[in-house]
């Protein structure tokens, strides 16, 4: 083994490279066929290759053959090292380590303050200020060169924002003042990567704590009501069954937004047992779910669900473990195509 | 009616006869025969090996017409099981002499699989080590600089 080694050695010293005297356009299209998790180890062989693998065109090329990758995405607050800002993380497939993927920091991102929404388009992360004082912080991170690029302000100004995604638009629900407190929802074409004039008006009443875009729509709810958005028809409307329950920590229901109706996900009762406080559930491209446990662990758990007989949801833990501790706590995953 | 044929030469001299269909798979090859009709068509930078090959290949994925329309000669899954074999069976500087000449006569298909015979040679390799003794590549960085990549691609929490 070693004698060969040493002849490949002597042979490399003799003859140039072939492949890295290829034209640079096959360059591009050999590394972007291979999956952007072997990117890491790609870039640690050579300059050209480390260019390439970093180079905007790549990920074009990615794009453009559709060879994109759901990457999982994951904003952590860690309370000691960054006081008190948020940070974003890749969790990724590491092969040279074994199978089990695990969470990575990206050092080349900035932390951003706490009072911060993210959502995810396509290959970028957007960040949006959830208070006025805070426009200035908003920002979209490409998730390719991982690097921060500049971000059109918004139409007016928008306090505790929550925002959606339908169809590469960004829906942003918020409050602004204006001689009294009005609900306004501001809309953000990413692809043309502008925000569109004017601002709707939303009639509702309270704080809204959360979305969710479920077949084309956007839910959101507070205490006491929810609401739903449908951009087809620019019409917001009151919608009862969200808020039909009055939710428990051990219980996870799915909602069918064609049938109007709440389900009991079955199996995951055990796992729900351990994840009290607060949690994440992502669904693309493989349902996950994030939790934090014990002293300032964040856990993760990846769930297959399949549908029985009756129409019965029932949920199978594939993998479960123990991600990071650092004093932190989730805050949100994102899907990124790359 | 008898099928039009046309020569093509390696690097050493080799000539080939070869049918005008099956060497117009290449865009360059279809281009120089308009141009140049009835001449032999130098390839001084493809050795035999090389060139027959490609040929082989281009006598594979020839589409003829009959007359009735276009029928390929095989069926697209036979097709891509059969490059599959193709370029399983070349040895990698072979693979790379291939794909420079499906590049320089542009034949996009031939591009594609040998390609991505490369991009998973890359992948089945465990680590940048064994990419670079796979490939000869030199490594061109200092300590430093390898520090500071992992640092930017692999910083623990």
């Amino acid at each position: 083994m070693s004698s060969k080694t040493m002849a490949k050695e002597k042979q490399s010293s003799e003859l140039p490279s072939l492949i890295t005297s290829l034209p640079q356009d096959i360059i591009v299209d050999i590394l972007s066929r291979i999956s952007r998790f072997e990117y890491p180890i790609l870039s640690l062989v050579c300059k050209h290759f480390w260019s390439t693998v970093t180079s905007p065109e790549i990920f074009a090329r990615r794009s453009l053959s559709r060879r994109t990758e759901h990457c999982l995405y994951v904003v952590l607050c860690c309370q000691k090292k960054t006081r008190n800002q948020k940070c974003i993380y890749i969790l990724r497939e590491k092969k040279t380590n074994g199978d089990s993927p695990n969470l990575v920091l990206i050092p080349s991102l900035p932390p951003v303050p706490m009072y911060v929404n993210f959502v995810a388009v396509g290959s970028k992360i957007y960040a949006f200020g959830r208070r006025s004082d805070y426009e200035k912080k908003t920002l979209s991170v490409d998730c390719g060169s991982h690097t921060v690029q500049p971000f059109p302000s918004m139409p007016v100004h928008v306090n505790r924002i929550v925002t959606g995604i339908i169809e590469e638009r960004i829906y942003g629900v918020g409050c602004r003042f204006s001689k009294d407190w009005e609900r306004v929802m501001v809309v953000f074409d990413t692809k043309t990567q502008t925000w569109e004039p004017g601002m709707v008006s939303v009639e509702k009443e309270g704080i809204m704590n959360g979305c969710e875009v479920m077949v084309g729509k956007m839910y959101t709810r507070n205490h006491a009501n929810s609401f739903v958005y449908d951009p087809k028809e620019s019409k917001w409307e009151k919608e009862e069954m969200l808020n039909l329950h009055v939710w428990e920590n051990a219980c996870l229901r799915a909602y069918n937004g064609k049938q109007r109706c709440w389900q009991v996900l079955k199996g995951l009762e055990a796992l729900l047992r351990e994840t009290r406080r607060m949690k994440e559930w992502s669904q693309t491209p493989i349902h996950s779910l994030f939790y934090p446990k014990g002293y300032g662990e964040i856990w993760c758990a990846e769930i297959s669900l399949e549908t029985r007989q009756r129409g019965e949801i029932w949920g199978t833990v594939e993998w479960c473990r123990h991600l990071v501790t650092a004093q932190s706590f989730f805050l949100k995953a994102l899907d990124v195509v790359v | 009616m008898s099928k039009k044929m046309i020569v093509l030469k390696s690097s050493e001299g080799v000539s080939f006869v070869v049918e005008e269909a099956v060497a117009r798979q290449s865009k360059i090859i279809s281009f120089l025969v308009e141009e140049f009709p009835d001449r032999e068509l130098p390839l001084t930078n493809m050795t035999s090996e090389i060139l027959r090959k490609t040929i082989e290949y281009c006598k594979k994925h020839v589409v003829e017409d009959d007359g009735g329309g276009d029928s390929s000669s095989s069926s697209s899954g036979d097709l891509k099981e059969w490059d599959v074999k193709f370029v399983a069976e070349i040895d990698q500087p072979r693979l790379m002499d291939l794909l420079m000449a499906a590049n320089y006569l542009d034949i996009p298909s031939l591009l594609d699989v040998t390609c991505q015979k490369v991009a998973d040679t890359i992948a089945a390799c465990n680590d940048e080590k064994e990419i670079r003794a796979t490939f000869n590549i030199e490594n061109d960085f200092t300590e430093e600089e390898v520090e500071a990549i992992r640092m930017e691609n692999q910083y623990p929490i």
